[in-house]
């Protein structure tokens, strides 16, 4: 079986469901085109997503190729150890929904930039939280794309280049024709179409092993050593262990791409809903990841899998062979393209909102530009970021750009965690505060990274680093906390107690009564 | 990081907008502490504990799948313990007070 996979060449099936799915998402586009002529329609759907559909956005965002392909990919190939850093982006979300979930959609208007503007009552925070945005959205978009060129080239033997010009040219269409209405539906229709895949993968892999996951494990630790069901070496430094779990259940919860979903919905009760319906959709899925894990080591086996990718990222296309043969793999590889694109726009439109809202709109134009002008320039921003993620994905091919992702969590935890966590929690909380805080937090990540071995031994390839640990979050994070809290401590004024009683009335009843 | 906790507690004073919000944040902030507990505890004990991890209670249900498949459920638990609380009691307040004007 492992010699006549199908994948890795275009065929009739994937083919044509991937058209079905471009022509579809198309529509979309085009019906959310005619409903897209403000500000507001374009940044935030015009309030118009539902609670329920947010959640499965949200989910959408969350579990992209990575979760999807990558987990169970890691678990096929090293059993347990490949989802133990999957829990800890699960545990980000009960955080974001108890502590940011209704304050920041009641506080905020397009971005969380808006939440500490309001707050500190300074607008030009936005020059910062901009810039963290910006940062963050591009890294996890050079990333995708890098990702997202290699595995189209694998599913479908597409040229690393033109996948990189496909998925580029299609996001672009989303979200200039179509602003966050458009990018949100094709989250839906993405993440239903993955959850069909997962759920069907499942039932008919569990039909194998009695309809009972633990036969599915007894068989694989019978195969394989009892070693695939327990902690193996991924932990070898519990500090960085510790580390990457802070970064996780923090920086989750402050992606700036996740939380400019909270402001799409009617009000802060169907933020909070939404964040529930996230939460469960995720944790499921998660359990699916790991029982597909199981059963590719099982069915296709850890040599078959190798020999198409090292990272095991073909794990459950091989799988959907051998399930389901070739028309379910053409499935699967069209789902896997579509989401791609979905999060890919989902991250297009934060940064363009970043430039237009944040830092043209208010900080430069000093919020008086008009309707017309902010759209012009979100429109304009999205194809220059179009292009230099474009431009970087050519750029970047096969280089290693993994720690990308570490990158941008540990600056979403260590420089927007603080500022918005102590914007709803901390009354004494200043600008001066949350300017030093954040600068601290985004500097202090950048510098520790670099000084690791993830930059100084994976990618320059020197012997050793001058320091042991890889992740930054376990020393920023407190770090970028103490200093918000003695700069503002310092900075004390007058009239700071009075603004933060304000907020508290609006967290409660959000924007109509403050 | 300081959070002013209302003077009296126990004495049934009278519910304002700024007491319920106090104790929306206390909730908040409680059950943030727990599901980060939970976490590290997770964690440490991969690091720690990884023999007493690779027991099998039944063959195939090594204890460290129980245990990640328990803090997912404690996830889950935490969050609808959450959404319970917030629909019985703190919505129906902010309700309330939000009509009663303050």
């Amino acid at each position: 079986m492992e010699s006549t996979f199908a994948g890795g060449r275009a065929n009739a099936v994937s083919i044509a469901f991937f058209i079905a799915f471009l022509v579809s998402t198309l529509a979309i586009t085009w019906w959310a085109s005619r409903r897209t002529r403000t500000a507001e329609q374009f940044f935030a759907a015009g309030r118009s997503i539902g609670a329920f559909q947010n959640g499965i956005a949200l989910a959408g965002d969350f579990v992209a190729a990575a979760g999807f392909l990558g987990i169970s990919g890691l678990v096929s190939l090293v059993g347990f150890d490949g989802l133990i850093y999957a829990i800890g982006g699960v545990m980000g979300w009960p955080v974001m929904l108890f502590l940011f979930g209704e304050p920041l959609r009641n506080l905020g208007k397009y971005s969380f930039g808006d939440v500490l503007a309001y707050r500190l009552a300074s607008p030009r925070i936005r020059i910062i939280t901009g810039i963290t945005t910006l940062g963050i959205t591009i890294c996890y978009l050079v990333m995708q794309m890098v990702g997202a060129g290699d595995l189209i080239h694998l599913l479908f033997g597409m040229n690393y280049d033109v996948a990189i010009w496909i998925i580029g040219g299609f996001m672009l269409v989303y979200v200039i024709f179509g602003g966050m209405l458009a990018t949100t539906w094709v989250q839906i229709i993405k993440a239903v179409l993955m959850s069909f895949a997962a759920v069907a993968m499942t039932v008919m892999a569990l039909s194998y092993f009695g309809f009972n996951p633990v036969n599915l494990l007894a068989s694989a630790g019978a195969q394989h050593g009892a070693a695939v069901l327990s902690p193996g070496r991924l932990i070898s430094n519990p500090l960085d262990a510790v580390s990457v779990a802070l970064a996780l259940a923090l920086g989750v919860a402050s992606l700036p791409h996740v939380l400019m979903r909270f402001f799409t919905v009617p009000d802060g009760r169907a933020a909070r809903r939404s964040l529930v319906y996230a939460t469960t959709i995720i944790s499921v899925f998660l359990m699916l990841t790991f029982i597909l894990g199981f059963a590719a080591m099982q069915l296709v086996g850890g040599t078959a899998i190798r020999a198409m990718d090292k990272g095991g990222n073909m794990a459950i296309p091989l799988l959907a062979e051998k399930l389901g043969g070739v028309s379910f793999l053409g499935f699967v590889s069209a789902v896997s393209f579509a989401t791609i694109l979905a999060v890919v726009s989902g991250l297009l439109i934060t940064g363009a909102t970043a430039v237009a809202h944040d830092l043209y709109g208010t900080v430069l134009r000093k919020g008086r530009s008009t309707q017309r002008e902010t759209l012009l320039v979100a429109r304009i921003s999205t194809v220059a970021l179009a292009l230099v993620a474009i431009v970087l994905g050519l750029v970047l091919k096969g280089q290693n750009v993994a720690f990308l992702v570490g990158l941008a969590t540990a600056v979403a935890a260590a420089a927007n965690f603080p500022a918005i966590f102590l914007a709803i929690y901390w009354k004494r909380y200043t600008a001066a505060g949350a300017v030093c805080g954040m600068l601290t937090g985004l500097a202090a990540s950048l510098l520790f990274i670099y000084f690791s071995p993830t930059i100084q031994v994976d990618v320059l390839k020197h012997a050793t680093a001058p320091l042991t640990m890889r992740n930054p979050a376990l020393v920023c994070v407190p770090l970028s906390f103490l200093v918000s809290v003695v700069v503002s401590l310092m900075t004390q004024h007058q009239n700071d107690h009075q603004r933060y009683e304000e907020i508290e009335e609006r967290i409660l009843l959000g924007v109509r009564e403050a | 990081m300081q959070i002013t906790t209302s003077p009296a507690a126990g004495l049934p004073t009278p519910e304002t907008l700024r007491s319920v919000g106090r104790r929306h944040q206390h909730v908040a902030l409680g059950l943030t502490v727990l599901m980060l507990a939970a976490f590290f505890l997770f964690i440490l004990s991969i690091a720690y504990f990884k023999e007493a991890l690779s027991i099998q209670i039944m063959p195939g249900l090594s204890l460290a799948i129980l245990v990640g498949v328990a803090s997912v459920a404690f996830a889950l638990v935490l969050t609808f313990a959450y959404v319970a609380w917030v629909n019985r009691v703190h919505d129906v307040a902010v309700h309330r007070l939000a009509k009663g004007g303050r």
